[in-house]
């Protein structure tokens, strides 16, 4: 676990380094050579196949002349797929991206393959772990939103101790999923952040608060406080509320401090069957050029030079603090995510 | 069969040496479905059990014996209570949608009521949303900022909600629009099929319309009701997506509630409890089945469909034309009306908002510029009308024959028709799982092939489809068959050249509720496309994970639009086709 004090002395060291050779600097022909030998490779992804996935694949093919052949998976499936592969000795995927959650399991099966991008080395530490399982395409940040027609910006919920005030008792949303993104990660940042003891008395309060559990992802839960069904919506994407914004949604997050920052990860798949030109298309997605789309979708990108779309998404342009939940500790059947959601099953279930 | 023999008496000694050969030719053709049926069937079932036995390891392989996921089951909190609302959700969902589409379809297909065709307009469009927007679009309508709970409170000037679309009536409601559908097609096709010479001789007694239909029209729908009733049950029964979807914020369990979170929710899904619940299911289902077939043993005297001329003739309503008519349009506007108004404002809104007159002006069509504006839709449309349409096919053709073998109670019947019904017990990731499996360990390449996803499909279907095909033959009556036998044709001639043209009603309902259903099906397409198969259902779930509601919205809606028109078109020329066959 990590808070913003690492995030942001990591990225300050890091700008003190001659930084910008590497932005400029190619991969090496060696690598080039063999992954043209290899003409394609295949991607399961669950990022947004108009803006994110064909983007990066035409342009990679355009400079390469390499087929990306990606396909639409979410992480069970994903995890299904590639062990099924695996047993069966007839590997297809060469590289998955994930929110985190997908790594331990495959990691746990032996199924990734260390390896770290040339392109990463200008990187905050967070996005490229000792372990080299996977490189972290960008940090998305959770955080409470309101509806700005339901509350005004005065009234809404500052802090965590805000959350406590009886006037949202029922008024207040959040997911039901059981991953870092969702309640358990919410209470492994208030453990974090105010020690256990603190903390747990902390959520023992806040559970007399009702807060409604609804099926489905955080955009989902966004979308029930822009409807107005919910005052507040809890453990909600700020790039998301940013988008809706934009919009003229009646919607806000609040920088409430610190943010839970989740990772989105890619990784390479062991015995992939095309490693070189998976490695290759690794470098392409990390470098200046790629992350520029990543930026251009919205998201705030991990490569420093590439500034996001809304300087207020990100905690260096938008100032806010924030606990990194990293991809390893998002095995629900290990600690801490484990004893996360045994708090979760007891006080708010 | 004891004519078959008096006649064949009467023939000629050649020809009674021709109709010797039959009945092993029938065993050969028996034979040969329960095989395919078996080979199709079994490697998920067999995954099934082992899944439920089973440790799963990390890399996906089986460990050692456990009986933990049965344990897991029974140790679940309050059991009793959960199992009592799981029955009362399956018992009321069934029960509606089979007076619903019952009702419906006896008016549309045995009325002169106006606007019938309508009917079957509302179920292929309906049949063509898909689930993943149709169960939020009544969750909007009914929920507490819907337009009928915004309605009341302006109406009150109250500042609650005048229901709760988060509690079982609503799983309820929301559960009985899903199957209407589908309940509607198989009654229609059975009473389009079946002789309307009892209703008439009714009638022309002197009773009225009401005694006609408690005592002849439901009565001869009965088999099929009691056959489509039991399979309504058994589903909602292991539903979980509804009662997830619906009863989560209300703190509402049912039995398969936490499934869905195994499934759904857990990395990687815990398919060992669903698989579990599936064992005790097929147990109780095996007890219902064996109920199900003492009830049915005297199905022949159903048989409505005979040697005698076969035209059903509307009957005429008389001065309660206006009431057939407004029950078929109160149908429309519920199952889609409603529905896709719905979803039109939130696909036209640009985000999700209370339908207010404020909002009026912020209407956008830029959900659908940016759906119609991404690229490579041709190919996910090809491979997903290529994909649902030889399912469909694929498994219409099976169940004709089966349905035929099992009706008429031909060799190896109980058995093939107990397989068929395996599937129905397995949950649609269960099934995709063990897919996967038996395309990876296949001689030929299958793994990432559409061939793949539509051996998936078939099995997946093959009890829908047994349903149509079964009760359309049960109202055949055998004499036709008989006479064609008498004749010296072969079992193979009599399928194609009497069964199937008089079947031919079921077939096409059976076909187009597969092939709409397989296109919006999104587990076992998500689980086994590849990079070259990728189908619509995954471009809406990559909107699901990634976009707002609206833009999910405006795409399910041009997928509609485009479905129904394909089924539509398919329908009027089928119909055509068929009434050519059946000389109307």
């Amino acid at each position: 676990m990590q808070t913003r004090r690492g995030f942001i002395a990591g990225a300050s060291t890091l700008a003190l380094l001659p930084t910008a050779g590497f932005a400029q600097s190619q991969p090496a022909a060696e690598l080039i050579a063999k992954a043209k030998a290899e003409r394609q490779l295949v991607w399961y992804t669950g990022m947004v196949v108009s803006q994110v996935v064909r983007p990066l694949a035409e342009k990679f093919q355009a400079k390469y002349g390499i087929e990306v052949r990606y396909a639409t998976t979410g992480d069970s499936d994903t995890v299904l797929k590639i062990t099924s592969q695996a047993r069966a000795g007839k590997m297809e995927a060469d590289l998955f991206d994930s929110p985190g959650t997908s790594i331990p399991p495959l990691s746990k099966a032996g199924l990734i393959e260390p390896f770290a991008p040339e392109a990463l080395a200008k990187y905050a530490p967070t996005f490229k772990p000792q372990s080299q399982l996977y490189s972290g395409i960008y940090a998305l940040y959770l955080t409470t939103t309101y509806n700005t027609d339901l509350v005004k910006a005065a009234e809404a919920p500052k802090s965590y101790d805000d959350l406590l005030d009886p006037k949202w008792r029922g008024k207040m949303v959040w997911s039901d999923t059981r991953a870092i993104s969702g309640p358990p990660g919410f209470i492994g940042n208030v453990l974090s952040v105010m020690g256990q003891d603190k903390g747990m008395a902390y959520l023992r309060e806040l559970s007399k608060q009702k807060i409604v559990r609804e099926p489905g992802n955080q955009r989902v839960i966004l979308d029930k406080v822009i409807s107005g069904q919910y005052a507040i919506g809890l453990m909600t994407y700020n790039h998301h509320a940013v988008i809706s914004r934009a919009k003229e949604a009646p919607i806000a997050w609040v920088k409430m401090e610190p943010l839970v920052a989740n990772l989105g990860v890619i990784a390479l798949v062991k015995n992939a069957p095309r490693p070189n030109a998976a490695k290759l298309f690794l470098e392409f997605m990390f470098s200046d050029d790629g992350q520029k789309i990543i930026a251009e979708a919205g998201y705030p990108p991990g490569n420093p030079d590439v500034p996001p779309k809304d300087p207020s998404i990100g905690p260096v342009t938008g100032n806010f603090t924030s606990t990194l939940l990293a991809p390893e500790i998002s095995s629900q059947e290990s600690e801490p995510l484990a004893g996360w959601l045994k708090i979760y099953d007891e006080l708010f279930k | 069969m004891t004519e078959v023999i008096d006649a064949a008496a009467a023939l000629p000694q050649q020809r009674r040496a021709g109709l010797a050969k039959r009945p092993a030719q029938t065993n050969l053709l028996a034979l040969a479905m329960l095989l395919v049926i078996a080979c199709l069937v079994l490697p998920p079932v067999v995954t099934l059990v082992q899944n439920s036995l089973f440790v799963m390891n990390p890399d996906g392989s089986h460990g050692a014996f456990t009986l933990d996921n049965f344990t897991h089951l029974v140790s679940e909190k309050g059991i009793l209570a959960s199992g009592w609302k799981s029955i009362q959700f399956a018992a009321l969902s069934t029960l509606f949608s089979l007076v619903f589409g019952a009702s419906l379809a006896w008016v549309v297909e045995r009325t002169d009521a106006p606007h019938r065709s309508l009917a079957y307009l509302m179920t292929v469009v309906s049949l063509g949303i898909p689930l993943i927007i149709y169960v939020p679009a009544w969750l909007f309508l009914l929920g507490p900022v819907g337009p009928f709970n915004e309605f009341y409170r302006n109406l009150t000037g109250n500042d609650g909600n005048l229901f709760s679309v988060n509690s079982i009536a609503g799983m309820v409601v929301i559960e009985t629009l899903g199957w209407l559908p589908m309940s509607f097609l198989l009654f229609a096709a059975s009473f389009r099929t079946a002789n309307a010479e009892l209703e008439e001789a009714a009638r022309m007694s002197g009773a009225g319309i009401l005694t006609m239909v408690l005592r002849i029209s439901i009565p001869l729908a009965a088999p099929a009701a009691l056959a489509t009733g039991l399979f309504i049950f058994i589903k909602t029964l292991q539903a979980f997506d509804v009662p997830k979807l619906v009863g989560t914020s209300a703190g509402i369990k049912l039995l398969t509630t936490d499934i869905y979170d195994d499934i759904r929710a857990a990395v990687p899904p815990r398919v060992g409890h669903a698989s579990a619940y599936s064992v005790v299911l097929t147990v109780l289902v095996a007890g219902l089945m064996y109920l199900y077939s003492r009830l049915s043993l005297n199905a022949s005297r159903f048989a409505t469909v005979t040697g005698k001329g076969f035209r059903p003739r509307p009957l005429p309503l008389g001065r309660l034309r206006w009431l057939g008519g407004g029950l078929i349009w109160a149908n429309c506007i519920v199952v889609l009306v409603l529905p896709i108004l719905t979803l039109l404002w939130i696909a036209l809104t640009p985000f999700v908002r209370p339908v207010r007159v404020a909002a009026f002006k912020s209407l956008t069509l830029d959900n659908f510029r940016v759906v119609l504006g991404s690229q490579g839709y041709l190919e996910l449309i090809a491979n997903t009308l290529i994909t649902a349409a030889a399912a469909a096919s694929i498994t219409m053709a099976l169940m004709v024959v089966c349905g035929w073998l099992v009706a008429r109670r031909l060799a190896f019947h109980a058995v093939t028709d107990q397989l068929i019904t395996l599937p129905m017990i397995l949950p649609g990731i269960v099934l995709s799982v063990a897919m996967m499996d038996v395309a990876l360990r296949a001689p030929i390449p299958l793994y990432s092939t559409l061939t793949i996803v539509v051996i998936a499909f078939v099995v997946h279907f093959l009890p829908f489809g047994m349903r149509y095909t079964y009760g359309g033959v049960l109202q055949i009556h055998k004499e036709l068959e008989e006479s064609a036998g008498v004749c010296g044709a072969s079992p193979g001639k009599i399928l194609l050249k009497v069964v199937m043209p008089l079947l031919w009603p079921a077939i096409m309902a059976g076909w187009v509720f597969i092939f709409l259903n397989a296109s919006r099906d999104l587990s076992t397409a998500i689980i086994l496309a590849g990079p070259d198969t990728k189908t619509i259902a995954v471009a809406i779930f990559d909107r699901a994970v990634n976009g707002e509601l609206s833009e999910v919205a405006a795409l399910g809606l041009l997928w509609s639009l485009l479905m129904s028109t394909i089924a539509t078109v398919f329908y009027l020329v089928m119909k055509r086709r068929g009434s050519m066959v059946f000389g109307l």
